[in-house]
């Protein structure tokens, strides 16, 4: 991994505990076909609002409405991916 | 203690703690969910500080907490208009506000402010315009709150207005810059936000540290 796609990893991570309340160990477990919305009973429509914003806090980026469909939650190295291409912009 | 005071055609409580302390800091809270998942927060730092000597007052606005008013009949002026008789009720110290509620301490009182992780207004509505997308309810309802669009657009609109005695603190994982930054947890974004004693006593501390250095000045 390229350092800063370990500091997203890392990062994303750290969100998913910060917002979802996850332990250290089940955010850690989380691997790239891990199931996010649907899966992660804790994910509601209120924590993808918290989820989002602390993305773009964290990161520095934007995410627009229209970007923000069932894919994008699906999985969490989906979500990884997405974040990439955005912070790559 | 509680107090109360008087806001357009309602009276509001004010939850008091320490109000015989020579130091009052009037605390505007985050709006909407992320106040109920920072009470207790909220409620730490207000021991906390008892502890240290200082007092604090924490409001109701209209249309929320105990009011009896419903928010769709307001307008954000309303909270701004209400902040204001706070003020002049509580006559505080310092002025600390939590994130959203930093829009709404605009006031031309000449208290020092205490800024905690401020939101801007854009991003006050883009999460609960996202709450609403995601949980697709009707066009109205934000999160569960029942908004008239112009509240929500003059909230859009609200700037952090600039103040030249204050002091702005953030999580450290937050890349904005800051007078200092804690560590911590967002509680704010949690649906069961539990708590974070060494939040609520970083915060509390700096909070009391940047009162009497006001206090004294």
């Amino acid at each position: 991994m390229t350092s800063q796609v370990q500091t997203i990893d890392t990062t994303v991570r750290a969100i998913m505990r910060d917002v979802l309340g996850l332990s250290v160990e089940r955010a850690d477990a989380l691997t790239a076909d891990s199931g996010l919305f649907g899966t992660l009973p804790e994910l509601d429509s209120m924590a993808v609002a918290g989820l989002l914003t602390e993305l773009e806090d964290r990161l520095g980026i934007i995410v627009d409405d229209d970007e923000v469909d069932g894919d994008l939650l699906e999985t969490f190295g989906g979500l990884l991916r997405f974040v990439e291409r955005k912070v790559a912009g | 203690m509680s107090d109360r005071y008087r806001a357009g055609n309602s009276e509001e409580l004010i939850q008091r703690v320490g109000a015989d302390h020579a130091i009052q800091i009037l605390i505007l809270e985050p709006l909407f969910e992320e106040k109920n998942r920072t009470r207790r927060l909220i409620a730490q730092m207000m021991r906390l500080l008892d502890g240290k000597a200082i007092g604090t007052a924490l409001p109701d606005l209209p249309g929320t907490g105990e009011s009896m008013i419903n928010v769709d009949a307001l307008e954000f002026a309303d909270w701004l208009d209400a902040v204001q008789s706070v003020i002049e009720a509580v006559q505080p110290s310092v002025i600390a506000s939590l994130r959203g509620g930093c829009l709404l301490d605009a006031s031309v009182s000449p208290a020092p402010r205490w800024r905690f992780a401020p939101e801007t207004g854009v991003r006050v509505v883009r999460d609960l315009e996202r709450m609403r997308l995601t949980s697709g309810t009707d066009e109205s309802v934000y999160g569960g709150h029942r908004l008239r669009q112009s509240f929500v657009e003059h909230i859009r609109s609200a700037p952090l207005q600039p103040n030249p005695r204050c002091r702005m603190v953030r999580l450290d994982t937050d890349v904005l810059e800051a007078d200092l930054k804690v560590s911590g947890t967002p509680l704010w974004r949690r649906a069961e936000p539990g708590e974070d004693a060494a939040l609520a006593k970083h915060l509390a501390d700096d909070l009391a540290l940047w009162s009497r250095t006001c206090a004294a000045s």
